[in-house]
C-alpha cells in the first residue's frame, strides 16, 4: 500500500532529512568523542580533531583501563546502578500498588500519599541530610549512594497511575482464586505492566549512573566513588591562577585524550541498556484481557 | 472541611520536624562547644609547659606512648604519577609505617578527596554538622575564614615560638606579607604552604618563524610590535596563506592569568600591575604608603591603548576575548601564531605539542621586552597556596611539629642543621624514591643505571613521587620560595652534572626548554609587581567582587575591541568605585594599616 500523491512524497523527504539531522547532532558529539579519544596527545592540543583520529593510538584506552582507580570507580558505578536499581524499583512497585488501592480497601490512603507528596516538594536539604546518614553509619558504604534516594515520589505516582488503569476484574479474578496481595502484585501486576517498569527502570539507572554528588559528599576516600564523582572529579579542571602549578599537574591538564577515552567508556554501559529495555516499550498487554 | 483541616495541620507539623531537629542538633552542639572551650584553651598550655622540659635531640624524637594524628588530604591519584607501590595506598604505605615506628606517631585520614572543591565541601560539611575536624589539616579561601570564625583554630604564635625550626622562622618572617589570610586579633593560625615561585612570566618565540623572516628577538616593546606585525602580515610560515597571528593571548580572564598573561606588557608600560579578574588582585602600593586597585589606575590606559591598536591591526587573535588559557594555546599548539607568554612550564605542554603537530616549529624562550621608558617586569603569582591550621582541641602540636622539622630540614638540606635525620641523607624511603646500588644512589632510569629489576621501585622501572607519601598530617607539601634558582643555573652551566640534592633532581626532571625557560627568567631579574592586599576577603568583596570583576573585564575587552573609545575608561573607574569599588579600597586600606 503505498501513497503516490506528491504532497505525501515531499513531506517523506523533509521528514527524512529532519529526522537524519536530528539524528546527526546527537550522534557527532559521541564521535568527537570518540575520535579524540584515539588521537595523540599533540592533536588533541592544536585542536584540529573532528570526526576522525588524528596520529591514531590506542594509548588512552591503555592508560585508562591500567588505571586502578578507574576501574575500582566503575565497578562501584555499576554496584551502585544495580543494588539502587532494583530496591528502588522493589519500594516503588510495592508502594504504587497499596496506593494504588481505593479507599475502602485502603483506609487512610489519602494521608499516605500525601505524606510522600510533601517530601516532593520539601527536602531536609543537605546539611541535615548529610547529619542523618552519618548518624546512621552509612558513611562509606554503598547504602549512603541507594538509600536516601531509594523513594522516588515521582516515580512512584507514575506507577500509581499506571496500576489504576489496570481494570479491577483482573485482580477479582485473581482473588477468586485464591491469591493474597503480593501474589496478586508479582502475577498480575507486573507481568501486565512491564512498559512502565522498564520506562521507571531506565529513569532509575541513568539516575544512578550519573549522580556524583552524593559520592563527593558521602565516600572518606575515593576508593568508594562512582564512576560518575570520579569523571567528574578528572574533568572539571581548577582554577589555577592561585595555586602553583607543578609539573604533574601540567601533565594531567593536557590529557585531554584520556579525559575523552573515560567519557566515552562511562557513557558506553547505559548505551548498551537501552536496546535490551526497548523490546518492553511496547504496548503492554492489557488491551484484550478483559472481555465486558 | 475538617478533613482538609486535619491534613493541613498534619503536613505542617510534618514539614516542621526537620527544622526543630536541626535546631535542636545546633543548640547542642554550641552548648557542647561552649562547655569544652574554657578547659580546652587552658588545658594546651598546661601540658605545653609540664612538657616544657630540657629538648630532647630532634633527630630521635620518638613519642612514647605513641600519639595519633588526625588529617585529611587532597590526592588527585589521577592527576599525579606513581605515588604508591601496588597494594600500598595513602593510609598505608612505608612512610606511615616508618613515622609509627620510629617517632611514635600514627596517622589517621578523616576524609580523601581529589578535588579542591570537594575538599571544601567536606570542610563546610564538618563544620556545620558539627562534627570533629581533623587535628592538622589545609584550609583556604572561605571554609578557613568559617573555621577562623567559628573559633574552632589553635592560635600558633606559642607553638611555632617553641617548636618549629629555627630556618622557618626565619622565612614566616620574611615572608609575613603573605599571611594575612591566617590572622586574628595579632595571633597567627595557620602555616603557610609556600610554593616555589618560580613561575613568572617569560616570552615565547617560534625562532623558527622568527629566522625565516629574518628578524631578531624582539628587546624593547617597539621591537616586539614589529615582530608580531611581521608575523601576523608575512606569512612566516611560508604556506603561502596568510592564516597566522602574532601573540595568542587569552584575554577572556583579563590580561593576568595563569597562562598566556601579558602582565610583561603592562609591566612594560607601568609599575602598576593590574588584573581584572579577581578583585583580590593587584593591590599596588603608591607613594602615600596607601593601596589602590591596579585595573582603575589611569596608566591602564597605556595598556588598553597598545593592546587596542594591536587588536584593531590583527596582531593579535581576534577571539582572544572568548578565549581562556587552555583554548588560547590551541593556537600556539597548531601553528597559528607565534608568540605567547607565560611559565616555564610551558615548554612541554603546550609548546611541546606544536613541535609534534610540525616538526619545524622552534617554540624558544626569551626575556621580556623592555618598554619605551626602561620599565620591565613581570607580575608575582601569590606566593601561598594555602594554608595548614589545627584543631582547637589538638593536644599533640610538638610531634606534628617533630615531624614537619624534619621534612623541612630536608628540603633545607642546610649544613650542621640539627633537625636534619641522616636516615633521610640520600633520599626518604629506600625503595620508594631511591636505590642504593654499590654504594650509590640512584633515583631514576634505574634501568639505564643497571639496577637489578628486583630492586626497581616499580615493576615498570618508573620513578615513585614521594611527596604524596610524606605530605599526610602536613596538609601541604610547601616548598622554600626561589630556592630552585641555584639549581637552575647550575643545570644550565653544565647539562650533565651531577644532581646532589633533591632539588637538583627535580631540576634534572625538567624538559631541555622548560629548563631554558627557568634559566631565562632566573637570569632576568626585573621587578615583580607583588599583591600587597593578602587579607581576608573583605565584606564588600564578597558581596561586590563578582559585578566588580565583570564589570572591570568587559569594560577592558570593550576597550580593547574598540568597541568604545579610550575615553570611556574614566567613564568606567566611576562606576567601579560606585559600585563597591571605593568601599572595598577603604576596607583594603584599612586593613593594610592595620597589618602592614
Amino acid at each position: 500500500m503505498r501513497y503516490r500523491s506528491r504532497g505525501y512524497t515531499v513531506f517523506t523527504v523533509s521528514n527524512t532529512i529532519f529526522l537524519s539531522l536530528l539524528s546527526l547532532i546527537c550522534v557527532l558529539p559521541l564521535l568527537h568523542v570518540l575520535s579524540l579519544s584515539f588521537s595523540s596527545r599533540a592533536a588533541a592540543t592544536a585542536n584540529i580533531v573532528n570526526f576522525w583520529p588524528i596520529g591514531f593510538t590506542t594509548d588512552a584506552y591503555v592508560k585508562t583501563l591500567g588505571n586502578e582507580m578507574f576501574i575500582q570507580s566503575l565497578w562501584v558505578g555499576v554496584e551502585r546502578t544495580v543494588i539502587g536499581t532494583v530496591l528502588s524499583m522493589a519500594v516503588v512497585t510495592m508502594a504504587a500498588y497499596s496506593l494504588s488501592k481505593s479507599v475502602h480497601k485502603f483506609p487512610g490512603r489519602q494521608i499516605y500519599i500525601w505524606i510522600f507528596v510533601f517530601t516532593m516538594l520539601f527536602s531536609g536539604g543537605l546539611i541535615p541530610s548529610y547529619i542523618l546518614v552519618s548518624k546512621l553509619h552509612l558513611i562509606d558504604t554503598i547504602w549512603s549512594l541507594v538509600l536516601p534516594s531509594a523513594v522516588s515520589v515521582w516515580n512512584m505516582i507514575l506507577m500509581l497511575n499506571f496500576f489504576r488503569t489496570i481494570p479491577q476484574e483482573l485482580e477479582e479474578a485473581a482473588y477468586i482464586d485464591g491469591a493474597g496481595h503480593l501474589r496478586v502484585l508479582w502475577s498480575v501486576y507486573l507481568p501486565v505492566s512491564m512498559p512502565s517498569i522498564a520506562t521507571l527502570s531506565l529513569f532509575t539507572m541513568v539516575f544512578h549512573w550519573n549522580s556524583w554528588f552524593d559520592g563527593v559528599i558521602y565516600m572518606s576516600n575515593p576508593d568508594g566513588y562512582p564512576l560518575a564523582t570520579y569523571l567528574h572529579s578528572m574533568i572539571v579542571s581548577d582554577n589555577l591562577s592561585r595555586v602553583g602549578v607543578t609539573l604533574a599537574s601540567v601533565e594531567n591538564f593536557s590529557n585531554r585524550t584520556v579525559k575523552a577515552a573515560q567519557i566515552f567508556i562511562g557513557a558506553l554501559p547505559i548505551l548498551i541498556v537501552y536496546p535490551f529495555l526497548q523490546k518492553y516499550f511496547v504496548k503492554g498487554i492489557v488491551l484484550g484481557s478483559v472481555k465486558s | 472541611m475538617s478533613r482538609y483541616l486535619r491534613l493541613l495541620t498534619l503536613s505542617i507539623v510534618i514539614g516542621l520536624l526537620p527544622i526543630l531537629a536541626a535546631c535542636s542538633s545546633n543548640n547542642k552542639a554550641e552548648s557542647a562547644s561552649s562547655a569544652k572551650s574554657p578547659s580546652a584553651s587552658v588545658s594546651p598550655s598546661a601540658t605545653e609547659s609540664g612538657k616544657a622540659e630540657e629538648p630532647t635531640d630532634p633527630r630521635s624524637q620518638k613519642f612514647d606512648p605513641p600519639v595519633t594524628i588526625t588529617t585529611a588530604i587532597l590526592d588527585d591519584g589521577a592527576a599525579r604519577g606513581n605515588a604508591f607501590k601496588p597494594g600500598e595506598s595513602m593510609e598505608d604505605n612505608a612512610n606511615i609505617r616508618w613515622m609509627k615506628e620510629n617517632m611514635g606517631i600514627n596517622v589517621k585520614f578523616d576524609f580523601i578527596v581529589t578535588k579542591p572543591e570537594d575538599y571544601d565541601t567536606k570542610l563546610r560539611l564538618l563544620l556545620s554538622s558539627g562534627a570533629k575536624l581533623p587535628d592538622a589539616f589545609a584550609a583556604g579561601n572561605d571554609p578557613l575564614q568559617s573555621l577562623l570564625a567559628a573559633g574552632k583554630l589553635m592560635p600558633l604564635d606559642d607553638a611555632i615560638e617553641k617548636y618549629a625550626h629555627p630556618e622557618y622562622k626565619k622565612l614566616l618572617e620574611k615572608y609575613s606579607y603573605a599571611l594575612g589570610e591566617v590572622k586574628k586579633d595579632g595571633k597567627i593560625y595557620g602555616l603557610p604552604a609556600f610554593f616555589m615561585g618560580d613561575e613568572g612570566t617569560v616570552m615565547w618565540i617560534r625562532k623558527d618563524w622568527l629566522d625565516s623572516l629574518g628578524i631578531q628577538p624582539p628587546k624593547t616593546l617597539d621591537d616586539f610590535e614589529n615582530v608580531i606585525k611581521q608575523f601576523t602580515e608575512n606569512d612566516p610560515d611560508k604556506n603561502g596563506k596568510n592564516d597566522t597571528t602574532g601573540l595568542a593571548v587569552p584575554l577572556k580572564e583579563g590580561p593576568w592569568t595563569w597562562m598566556g598573561q601579558t602582565d610583561a606588557i603592562v609591566a612594560a608600560l607601568t609599575d602598576q600591575m593590574i588584573n581584572t579578574y579577581d578583585v583580590r588582585l593587584f593591590w599596588n602600593k603608591g607613594a602615600d604608603n596607601k593601596l589602590s586597585y591596579g585595573a582603575i589606575h589611569p596608566d591602564a590606559k597605556l595598556y588598553l591603548q597598545k593592546m587596542k591598536d594591536w587588536m584593531s591591526k590583527g596582531y593579535m587573535d581576534k577571539e582572544a576575548g572568548i578565549k581562556d588559557p587552555s583554548k588560547s594555546s590551541e593556537l600556539v599548539a597548531s601553528g597559528k601564531a607565534g608568540i605567547m607568554f607565560g611559565p616555564f612550564w610551558m615548554g612541554d605542554w603546550p609548546l611541546g605539542d606544536a613541535t609534534k603537530n610540525d616538526p619545524k616549529a622552534d617554540f624558544q624562550p626569551y626575556p621580556l621586552p623592555v618598554g619605551p621608558n626602561g620599565l620591565v617586569g613581570r607580575a608575582e603569582k601569590p606566593l601561598t597556596q594555602g594554608f595548614t591550621v589545627f584543631n582547637k582541641d589538638f593536644e599533640n602540636i610538638e610531634a606534628w611539629f617533630a615531624y614537619f622539622n624534619k621534612i623541612f630540614a630536608k628540603k633545607l638540606e642546610m649544613e650542621g642543621d640539627p633537625y636534619f635525620d641522616p636516615r633521610w641523607k640520600d633520599g626518604y624511603h629506600e625503595g620508594y624514591d631511591y636505590v642504593k646500588l654499590d654504594g650509590k644512589v640512584i633515583k631514576n632510569n634505574y634501568e639505564a643505571a643497571g639496577v637489578p629489576a628486583e630492586q626497581w621501585p616499580l615493576k615498570d622501572g618508573g620513578t615513585i613521587d614521594i611527596r604524596y607519601m610524606m605530605t599526610n598530617i602536613l596538609g601541604n607539601f610547601t616548598s622554600i620560595p626561589n630556592s630552585n634558582a641555584a639549581a637552575v643555573k647550575k643545570f644550565l652551566a653544565d647539562p650533565n652534572a651531577e644532581p646532589l640534592t633533591a632539588l637538583e633532581f627535580d631540576v634534572k626532571q625538567l624538559k631541555q626548554r622548560q629548563l631554558d625557560a627557568a634559566g631565562v627568567r632566573v637570569n632576568q631579574v626585573v621587578n615583580e609587581g607583588k599583591n600587597y592586599f593578602t587579607g581576608p576577603m573583605t565584606p564588600t568583596m564578597k558581596s561586590k567582587g563578582e559585578l566588580l570583576k565583570k564589570l572591570a573585564t568587559e569594560s577592558y575587552l570593550k576597550i580593547i575591541y574598540g568597541e568604545k573609545p579610550i575615553e570611556y575608561f574614566d567613564e568606567f573607574v566611576k562606576q567601579w568605585l560606585d559600585n563597591g569599588g571605593q568601599k572595598i579600597t577603604d576596607e583594603v586600606n584599612e586593613w593594610y594599616a592595620k597589618n602592614q
